[in-house]
């Protein structure tokens, strides 16, 4: 149930901008470097 | 955000498409993933080969390479096994359930921890957070990836590939790096358990050991690959048909994807970017396929501008 609930809130047109807002309220000011292990295979 | 190693086309040796180069030189057929075959060998591709009327074959899974191989019981057929985790379960359970003799493999898994450990060895990296692929841990489980925030202190989250799985899990850890708490998170919870796919790692455990391997680019990295246990060894391309051992070329002249793979430099920042290096006619195998970093740049670069 946790799981679908997840993904309504995934199907939520407005989730983007909401989690676009929180990224930048939490960004710090000195640039930080994610690696994203990108293997899709 | 940097593109960690991968994609897997991108990692795979020069010499595994040399050995498949040969073998095919040699009238077997050879099958592979679309995304190989234009992957650069020391001296041509196998798309390149097939040009030149070799027998080399698409295939979208072993399945499809073990079926060529039952309605060609005259020809021999070679499957090129590459991919990370999420790819060995695939072939382990065909040769588990059984092939003909007229089948074989080149074993070229590898395996995405110790790539991890690797990047964390390399200092001037400076990396802040680790973004985990949720289709590794879906086979693997989340587990393996939390010695980087127990061992390293490295905010780490497993994650989807949607774009609202890669935004959330960039709020993850920045909020880890917020709050100073450094842990392994898992935004992939629909698919991803702590333990992972039990069944499919017993599997790969039945057929594959661990065991240091070479990555194009990166170079030797210890317990990084998968090769077959010796009850499977029948089915090892490179012992059935003692294959030499020649040098191969894995970085050609002028080619940066070496450094593009471990985040050391953007694609941009290469020299033959877009323009001797270009998708129809890639130099380096991080344009080839869809998954390259180099290829995505070369597509939505602009965007990053």
């Amino acid at each position: 149930m946790e799981n679908l609930d997840f993904l309504n809130a995934f199907k939520d047109p407005k989730f983007a901008s909401k989690i676009s807002e929180t990224i930048k309220s939490l960004a710090p000011e000195e640039r930080v470097k994610f690696v994203h292990i990108c293997g899709t295979a | 955000m940097i593109a960690g190693p991968g994609c897997p086309v991108c990692v795979t040796p020069s010499l595994v498409l040399d050995e498949a180069i040969e073998l095919a030189r040699r009238g077997v057929i050879v099958t592979a993933f679309g995304d190989l075959m234009m992957v650069p060998a020391t001296e041509t591709s196998l798309y390149g080969l097939k040009t030149e009327g070799a027998d080399v074959r698409i295939v979208y899974g072993p399945h499809d390479a073990v079926e060529i191989a039952e309605k060609n019981p005259d020809r021999e057929v070679v499957f090129c096994a590459v991919g990370f985790e999420t790819t060995a379960p695939g072939i382990a359970s065909e040769l588990l359930r059984g092939v003909p003799e007229n089948f074989s493999i080149i074993s070229a898994h590898r395996l995405i921890p110790p790539s991890m450990q690797l990047l964390m060895s390399i200092g001037d990296l400076q990396i802040d957070g680790f973004i985990c692929p949720g289709h590794v841990a879906t086979i693997i489980g989340a587990h393996p990836f939390r010695e980087f925030a127990d061992a390293f202190r490295m905010p780490t989250v497993v994650s989807g590939f949607e774009p609202n799985d890669v935004l959330l899990t960039i709020a993850m850890l920045l909020k880890q790096l917020k709050d100073e708490d450094p842990k392994c998170e898992n935004e992939y919870t629909r698919l991803v358990k702590e333990e992972g796919n039990l069944k499919a790692q017993k599997i790969m455990d039945e057929v594959f050991q661990i065991a240091n391997a070479h990555w194009r680019g990166i170079g030797r990295v210890p317990d990084s690959g998968y090769i077959l246990k010796k009850e499977f060894e029948e089915y090892d391309a490179e012992k059935k048909y003692e294959l030499p051992v020649k040098k191969s070329i894995d970085i050609h002249p002028g080619c940066n994807c070496h450094l593009v793979m471990i985040g050391k430099i953007y694609p941009p920042e290469c020299k033959l970017f877009g323009n001797v290096c270009r998708p129809e006619k890639p130099y380096g195998p991080c344009m080839v396929s869809s998954e390259g970093t180099c290829r995505i740049y070369h597509k939505y670069g602009a965007h990053f501008k």
